[in-house]
């Protein structure tokens, strides 16, 4: 991170994000009130998922919760296609998947109205987060290839 | 007898008395020399064998928190200090700090900064061995660092830098207590490598202000004595593990100088060249 002046926003120092300004201005006879810190991009998205982890959930249940969606969404997938199979009428389809519809209409209602929020959507739009997904597919991919 | 002949008797015997004295003088003398040859030969031993614990500032084999890790680039301190290095200008100075981290074996580099060959004291500790496939780089893993700072104008007197004298602080953070500051009569140890190549007007770096032993002034005095193994011990730890760039008379200056190899930690191991790694801040932290 930067150290800078207030006054003038010229950057005196650099130290790691972990420093405590205070402590380090005192050590050196500054006066903290003087200087602000200015994290780099880096060291944001750090302290960022230290709160994400302080705050909501540690890794292993943000995992868990990945998890469980995936699976719900597999889940309804794989009971969709068996019914596509088999349907023949529109009712069919809907009678497959009914075991899902109350939940999932509810969720889309909500994220409609804004009471339920996707992290993708909060740090862009969808093209940024598939962008993102196309991106390290490939790169992975690439890593499975002699 | 008579008295003459026992007075004659008495002064042979002094004088035989005497010789025997002066005979064994000289065996005493030798025997106090080989004790002491000893008793230094044993504190050697004792300095040599005495366990090195593990080093109390980090990044000090590869200082690869420095200039992101790139060999032979040259860049200013606010784009080359990253953890765990930190870096500050005091109130008032203005000035420039370069660093660049160079390989202790590439004898090219080093060659074109002066810094070659290692002598006199860095060639015995660091030994640049080809290894049996005529390869370079057998042994050698440590990198020098590079430090050029120039000082245009001098601190301002402020408190915590009274006379305006320390001009940047190049530290490792966080600092904190060990069990207090310099309390204590075990001996703590500082050591390093260094050579300046260039120094004009007052500027000089102090090697670890108040951990541990801290240098004396590095600057003009050292130009041209190549590379020097600074060394010693203090009782106690103190708090901080900052080096300054320093000014005694609060004036502006220029300074390159290079360093390797520094080492703080516990013990003094009587000028024998050491060095190791770090475990974190085993010093400060105590570990479930």
């Amino acid at each position: 991170m930067e150290i800078k002046r207030i006054s003038d926003d010229v950057t005196v120092g650099v130290a790691p994000a972990y420093v405590a300004l205070g402590k380090f201005a005192r050590e050196h006879g500054l006066n903290v009130a003087d200087y602000k810190t200015v994290l780099s991009a880096n060291e944001q998205k750090e302290a960022l998922r230290n709160d994400i982890f302080g705050d909501v959930a540690d890794l292993a249940s943000l995992v868990g919760t990945m998890a469980d969606g995936v699976a719900i969404a597999l889940h309804y997938l794989s009971v969709f296609t068996r019914a596509l199979g088999t349907a023949t009428t529109l009712d069919d389809l809907k009678s497959a998947v009914a075991p899902f519809a109350t939940e999932l209409t509810a969720l889309a209602d909500d994220v409609d109205a804004m009471t339920v929020e996707f992290p993708y959507q909060a740090k862009g739009d969808l093209t940024a987060a598939i962008t993102e997904i196309k991106d390290r597919s490939n790169r992975v991919a690439g890593k499975f290839k002699p | 007898m008579g008295l003459a002949e026992n007075v004659a008797d008495l002064t042979t015997a002094s004088q035989q008395l005497t010789q025997a004295v002066n005979d064994q003088l000289a065996n005493i003398n030798a025997a106090v020399a080989q004790a002491q040859a000893d008793v230094g030969q044993f504190v050697q031993d004792g300095a040599a064998n005495f366990p090195i614990t593990p080093n109390m500032v980090r990044d000090t084999k590869k200082f690869a928190g420095i200039c992101g890790g790139a060999l032979n680039t040259i860049q200013p301190w606010n784009t080359a200090l990253a953890s765990p290095w930190a870096g500050l200008w005091l109130t008032g100075a203005i000035g420039t700090l370069d660093f660049e981290v160079v390989f202790a074996g590439d004898e090219v580099r080093l060659g074109q900064l002066g810094l070659w060959p290692l002598d006199p004291d860095l060639t015995d500790f660091i030994q640049h061995l080809p290894n049996n496939l005529g390869q370079q780089d057998w042994g050698v893993d440590h990198h020098i660092l590079v430090m050029d700072c120039t000082v245009n104008t001098a601190a301002t007197p402020q408190p915590g830098n009274e006379s305006g004298q320390t001009q940047f602080s190049l530290t490792q953070a966080p600092d904190g207590e060990h069990h207090s500051w310099f309390r204590g009569h075990y001996r703590t140890q500082t050591s390093i490598f260094t050579n300046v190549l260039s120094a004009t007007g007052d500027l000089s770096l102090l090697w670890q202000v108040n951990r541990t032993w801290q240098t004396p002034l590095i600057g003009l005095a050292d130009v041209g004595l190549g590379w020097k193994h600074y060394h010693g011990f203090r009782e106690g730890l103190g708090g901080l593990r900052h080096n300054y760039f320093y000014s005694q008379t609060g004036t502006p200056g220029h300074l390159k100088i290079a360093i390797c190899a520094p080492y703080s930690g516990y013990g003094y191991h009587q000028g024998i060249p050491i060095w190791t790694g770090s475990v974190g801040e085993y010093d400060l932290n105590d570990y479930l």
